[in-house]
């Protein structure tokens, strides 16, 4: 049997230009209406035993202000940030695609100028408006820490913080820093999420990371030092980065 | 928390996962839905993959499943739909001869040949993806074969 002959005949075998967009447009949709269906389950599911557990009272204070306090660090050029733990509820963001969305793998220039910083972020692929050609959305992750960037505007990520927030002024830009704790494990160990957000030129960055509750200071640190080093550099401009169907 | 990301799964294997469905759907329509019902399947069970070939086999293994499944009770609805000899067929890709023979093939070697030929994989990975006896895949492959010589002969 020739190889090539039954290549050549899968060859043919691709969706179009319009069923592709179609499928990935419905496969992102349905991603989102999970992940929503998902933690409103997860929620309620941790508001039961917390009703329960609001009723103990005695001993909640202090344990209350062990999860709840912030944390100060320094980072090298001596600037100090803030991360505030979470408090209030977890919203939900509405990703809404547009129907000609389309998607391409972001080139190292392209990413190196969303994120320019000495680590080398992992490869991934951008949404795009086909229509106007304009960038919306993109995940990647520099080492351990997690980067969603999204065009302003358009939810940056899943999570959204409704409690209070203060920003640490970091090169000229307001930047969040928070934090929350896990539930611990069956080890009595709990995990931090760190996490840092802020706009630029018309660009959100969410960047999150995780680490036990123990490393969060220099973990905390290290997220402060990256957010510092890609402030420094100069803002991205969308406007280059466009979708080449 | 950060999610997988779907957008560069899909990125890097649709094509694959479409022709895997289309061999055994034989039309775009029910194609779209299959692959769009795996990575659906993709989000809600979250597997752990490895890495990116470990990514690809999981969405064969689970692309062939859903055809095989809903092919089965589509073949149940029909019983009572046989006398509708009026429908429209199906709107098909523009194939060839060998195409044809491939998505003629019985459901049990469709993903086989796809593999061997297509994607190069020897038999023993194609039974690793596939879970399923490397005898079995040699079995098949040898029996794929020959139902496809006998019905394209000197075209192969």
């Amino acid at each position: 049997m020739t190889k090539t002959n039954i290549m050549q005949a899968w060859d043919g075998i691709l969706p179009d230009a319009a069923a592709d967009q179609r499928m990935l447009h419905a496969i992102l949709a349905y991603q989102n209406a999970y992940q929503r269906k998902r933690r409103i389950r997860q929620r309620l599911m941790t508001a039961v035993p917390a009703a329960g557990c609001l009723l103990l009272g005695a001993g909640f204070g202090l344990h209350h202000y062990h999860m709840t306090r912030p944390l100060t660090m320094t980072l090298s050029s001596g600037e100090q940030i803030v991360y505030r733990a979470l408090h209030g509820s977890v919203g939900d963001a509405v990703y809404v695609y547009p129907e000609d969305g389309g998607s391409r793998a972001l080139t190292a220039e392209e990413l190196h100028m969303l994120l320019p910083c000495a680590a080398q972020p992992d490869p991934c692929v951008a949404v795009f408006h086909t229509g106007t050609g304009d960038f919306i959305h993109a995940e990647t992750k520099i080492g351990d820490v997690h980067v969603h960037l999204s065009k302003d505007g358009f939810p940056v990520t899943d999570v959204i913080v409704t409690g209070t927030q203060t920003y640490t002024d970091i090169c000229g830009v307001p930047v969040t820093f928070g934090y929350f704790l896990t539930d611990p494990n069956s080890r009595g160990i709990r995990t931090a999420i760190l996490y840092a957000s802020y706009t630029r030129a018309d660009l959100q960055i969410y960047l999150e990371t995780g680490c036990k509750e123990a490393d969060s200071e220099a973990i905390g640190t290290a997220l402060g030092e990256l957010v510092y080093e890609m402030l420094e550099a100069d803002a991205p401009d969308l406007s280059a980065i466009k979708y080449q169907g | 928390m950060a999610a997988p990301d779907i957008a560069a799964i899909y990125e890097r294997h649709s094509k694959t996962v479409y022709r895997v469905c289309y061999a055994y759907m034989k039309n775009p329509a029910d194609t779209e839905d299959a692959v769009q019902e795996t990575f659906f399947r993709l989000i809600r069970s979250q597997p752990r993959l490895e890495n990116q070939e470990h990514e690809k086999a999981w969405l064969i293994r689970t692309a062939s499943n859903i055809c095989k499944n809903e092919l089965k009770q589509k073949r149940r609805k029909d019983t009572s739909l046989d006398e509708q000899t009026d429908l429209a067929a199906p709107e098909t890709h523009q194939s060839s001869e060998i195409m044809e023979a491939v998505t003629a093939l019985p459901e049990k070697y469709k993903t086989v040949i796809y593999l061997y030929y297509y994607e190069g994989y020897q038999t023993a990975e194609i039974a690793q993806i596939l879970k399923k006896p490397h005898s079995t895949i040699r079995n098949h492959l040898r029996e794929a074969r020959l139902l496809l010589k006998e019905r394209l002969g000197d075209i192969i």
